[in-house]
């Protein structure tokens, strides 16, 4: 009888073992998502890119900064962006005069003050507020602020900016009340200990002792927040109205950028066509003020709080 | 002058301090000596009402500052705080000026008089003065580390409390800086009250009147630092202080 | 099945695909409203099977079509008149003459206030809310009152939705603006219509006036424009077929004038004759 003996390598040689081929497996469909996403951004970047490029061959780049009419659609087309550009600002400042407050004190009710069970409370009511879809939003400013508004101010017309405004401070105001929690938290504890065993009052201690020491992270917080009131778009598409003038009161329609862009594809856009290469255009300057912003709250974040290096 | 009776301190359902009692007499330097986590800090922190900042705190029985009850209905832990100062283990300056550093406590306090005056005058209690005197607007976080823990009590001492709580004030510092806070703890006994809290059982034996050996949040024994040191009544604090037991 | 095209016939196409379903089942009609001129795009592009229309195909639109091969079939449908609408508390105001839209709407038009517009009326300002520019109702407006297609101011609030029109105008004192007229009669309780004086006395838009021809320069034939590729699939045939047929009735409950007998024979006849040309194309 001969003895069977059966040699088995220790190792699968060359192409690795099952465990080896699976992770190569895995790697690649990552590397594939990673790609897609990648690519996808590039694909859409690159649209923007040639379709801005082509609306500045023919329209003069001083015109479109500088100018004060917008009509890109008319018999005579015009292409000051600038009644948009005011029209975003406005309603990014004034939302941001909104939520700013609504969401520092709630993080530093969240932070400082609340107990455990009330704290769990209020931050879950904040996270509700969060995750409201902006079409409901919308249908608020549009439904709600809107006739209330207009219970104190009749004037105000059916699209109007206030209402807007309003609306998308309360959108971003859990931006602002998350990160800036986030950034009262890491400060240092002891310096919120220390204040308050000096006999200072705890909204002493946390405005003069922790919210100064968290200063860049609010900041950063405040800055992320406008940059989603900048590329907010559902809210002001359907509240704020398609007025591209120059208007001054906030009871008056306004047109955003990004309502502009909306509402200009609501109908029909042909990709060669001039309505694309204005969308393509304003998009552009959209994607470089939001992205901006972005980038100096993410540097703003990234930054050491002040004092850390010393806990 | 400030005492406990029974006091009980617990985190949820964690006892880190059970049923206390002491008195700690005025201008006597009072060190609470025992192992990590035997209930020191939780029982300075007692006595300034700051355990109640932690979630989950639950204090019982009583603690008295000349017969008061510092747990009354109506006492303002805010001033119960300035009256009975802290300072703690690791220094911690606000990253604000010299200057504002001191000045904190007594512009919250209310403070009327010449801030610039009351510093001059902390500082020299601290021993910090001739250091900082030439720029008092100087970023407190680039002092050295036992400068900023000078600082912190010349904060604290700005606020004029009558009692100081040290947590292991000196814990983080090397010995010529720890040197330089005994020494100044030492001349602070002629005006303060002093409760300070100390790993360092040489550091209680030079700087105190009366000695607290805690054990697993219970007070095991209280008595004059000479008796407690050379003979204790207790086996437990034997022990301790002799090193038999880590 | 895909319908795309103007807003104004949106209403009737809504109607019509509701009684479809009920009759026929199922609930695969899409609508969309991407304004006429998106419509004919499409349709030409050959991504929707049939193109709703408030005005006829241009020239243009005609050699883009033929150069992608696309043909089709025109079916007129109903008879719609372009709305001038006012704030439903605006009482001063009953009739405005062509002249007077003329000059409100003209490029370049300085008309801001009421008192501008007419002498005599309050010195409010004129927000106005309008159809955008791929509109066949704005094209339609424009080449009749202006004179020229498309002429227009643009400092208007533009819409591609007639219901965002109608919600402008309902909303805002003093505002003003055109629709067709089945959004008008949507809301009604709203919105105040303005009669329009044509030349020949003031006429108030109704679906009695733009049968009669009182309300005439403003009236347009609304028409389906059928892909006669998409009609190798019966279902398309089916709809367009339904779509002329049961026009005579909704059309006037929708807020239509509908068209006369004859013209709905001669739709049929097209629509017939379409679908054998695609068949024949097919075999």
């Amino acid at each position: 009888m001969v003895a069977r003996t059966v040699t088995r390598p220790l190792f699968l040689e060359g192409t690795g073992g099952p465990g080896a081929r699976a992770d190569r497996v895995a790697r690649r469909v990552f590397l594939a998502c990673a790609a897609l996403t990648g690519g996808t951004a590039a694909v859409v970047l690159g649209v923007l890119a040639v379709g801005a490029a082509q609306f500045f061959a023919e329209a003069p780049a001083g015109g479109f900064f500088a100018g004060t009419t917008w009509a890109p659609f008319a018999e005579e087309p015009r292409f000051g962006v600038w009644p948009l550009v005011a029209a975003t600002s406005r309603i990014t400042i004034g939302a941001i005069l909104v939520a700013a407050p609504l969401g520092l004190l709630s993080a530093v009710y969240l932070q400082h003050y609340a107990g455990r069970r009330t704290g769990a409370v209020v931050a879950a009511a904040v996270a509700a507020l969060a995750s409201v879809p902006t079409v409901v939003f919308g249908y608020v400013a549009l439904n709600a602020a809107t006739p209330l508004l207009r219970l104190v101010w009749p004037g105000a017309e059916a699209f109007n900016g206030a209402s807007a405004t309003l609306v998308v401070g309360l959108m971003i105001a859990p931006t602002v009340a998350f990160l800036g929690r986030e950034a009262l938290a890491a400060v240092p504890p002891a310096y919120f200990h220390a204040g308050m065993a000096l006999g200072a009052s705890r909204g002493r201690v946390v405005a003069l002792v922790v919210a100064p020491a968290a200063a860049r992270g609010i900041a950063a917080a405040v800055l992320l927040a406008m940059a989603r009131a900048v590329g907010e778009t559902m809210i002001v598409t359907m509240a704020a109205g398609s007025h591209a003038g120059l208007a001054w009161s906030p009871l008056e329609g306004v047109r955003t950028l990004t309502a502009f862009v909306a509402q200009t594809s609501l109908g029909d856009i042909a990709p060669d066509g001039p309505d694309f290469r204005a969308v393509a255009a304003v998009a552009a300057l959209l994607f470089v003020v939001t992205y901006a912003m972005h980038a100096a709250g993410r540097a703003l974040l990234a930054r050491r709080p002040a004092g850390s290096a010393h806990p | 002058m400030l005492s406990a009776d029974r006091l009980s301190v617990r985190f949820g359902s964690k006892t880190a301090l059970a049923d206390v009692s002491l008195d700690v007499p005025a201008q006597k330097i009072v060190s609470v000596i025992g192992r990590s986590a035997c209930g020191k800090t939780t029982l300075l922190r007692a006595f300034n009402r700051t355990n109640e900042m932690i979630a989950g705190a639950r204090t019982t029985g009583t603690a008295r500052f000349h017969g008061t009850d510092l747990y009354g209905r109506t006492v303002d832990p805010v001033e119960v705080r300035r009256r009975i100062g802290m300072i703690f283990q690791r220094a911690t300056p606000f990253p604000k000026s010299v200057f504002d550093n001191i000045a904190f406590g007594p512009r919250a306090g209310g403070f009327a008089g010449d801030l610039h005056e009351l510093a001059e005058e902390v500082l020299t209690s601290a021993g910090l003065w001739a250091d900082v005197a030439g720029d008092l607007d100087a970023p407190a976080l680039a002092l050295s580390a036992g400068q900023q823990q000078q600082l912190c009590i010349a904060r604290t001492l700005a606020v004029r409390p009558d009692v100081l709580l040290m947590d292991e004030p000196t814990a983080s510092l090397d010995p010529a800086a720890t040197a330089r806070i005994e020494s100044l703890v030492h001349s602070l006994k002629a005006t303060y009250t002093v409760v300070i809290a100390t790993h360092d059982l040489s550091q209680a034996a030079r700087l105190s009147d009366m000695t607290a050996f805690l054990d697993a949040g219970e007070l095991v024994e209280y008595s004059p630092t000479a008796t407690l040191f050379t003979n204790p009544r207790t086996r437990q604090a034997e022990e301790y202080v002799t090193g038999r037991t880590s | 099945m895909v319908v795309d095209g103007s807003n104004s016939v949106l209403p009737l196409s809504e109607a019509v695909a509701a009684a479809f379903a009920e009759r026929h089942g199922g609930g695969r009609v899409a609508l969309r409203s991407s304004g006429t001129g998106g419509g004919f795009r499409r349709l030409c592009d050959g991504e929707t099977d049939i193109a709703t229309a408030s005005r006829p195909m241009s020239a243009r639109e005609r050699a883009r079509c033929r150069e992608r091969g696309v043909r089709h079939v025109a079916l007129p449908v109903a008879r719609d008149g372009v709305t001038v609408v006012a704030h439903s508390r605006n009482a001063l105001v009953a009739c405005l003459g062509l002249g007077e839209l003329r000059r409100l709407w003209a490029p370049g038009s300085e008309v801001s206030t009421w008192r501008a517009l007419r002498p005599g009326l309050p010195a409010q300002a004129v927000r106005l809310y309008a159809p955008g520019s791929d509109s066949g109702t704005f094209d339609f407006f424009t080449r009749v009152v202006v004179g020229r297609a498309k002429a227009s101011r643009a400092d208007y609030d533009p819409s591609a939705d007639h219901e965002t029109i109608a919600r402008g105008v309902a909303g805002t004192p003093w505002a003003m603006g055109y629709m067709g007229y089945a959004h008008y009669a949507a809301n009604r309780h709203a919105l105040r219509a303005l009669q329009v004086d044509t030349g020949a006395g003031c006429v108030a838009p109704s679906p009695k006036s733009f049968a009669d021809g009182s309300y005439s320069p403003l009236v347009r034939e609304l028409h389906l424009y059928v892909a006669e590729d998409a009609l190798r699939r019966p279902a398309v045939g089916r709809f367009a077929g339904f779509f002329v047929d049961a026009s005579p009735r909704l059309a006037p409950e929708a807020g239509y004038a509908a068209l006369s007998a004859a013209q709905y024979v001669r739709s049929r006849a097209l629509l017939a004759e379409a679908t054998r040309a695609a068949e024949r194309g097919s075999s």
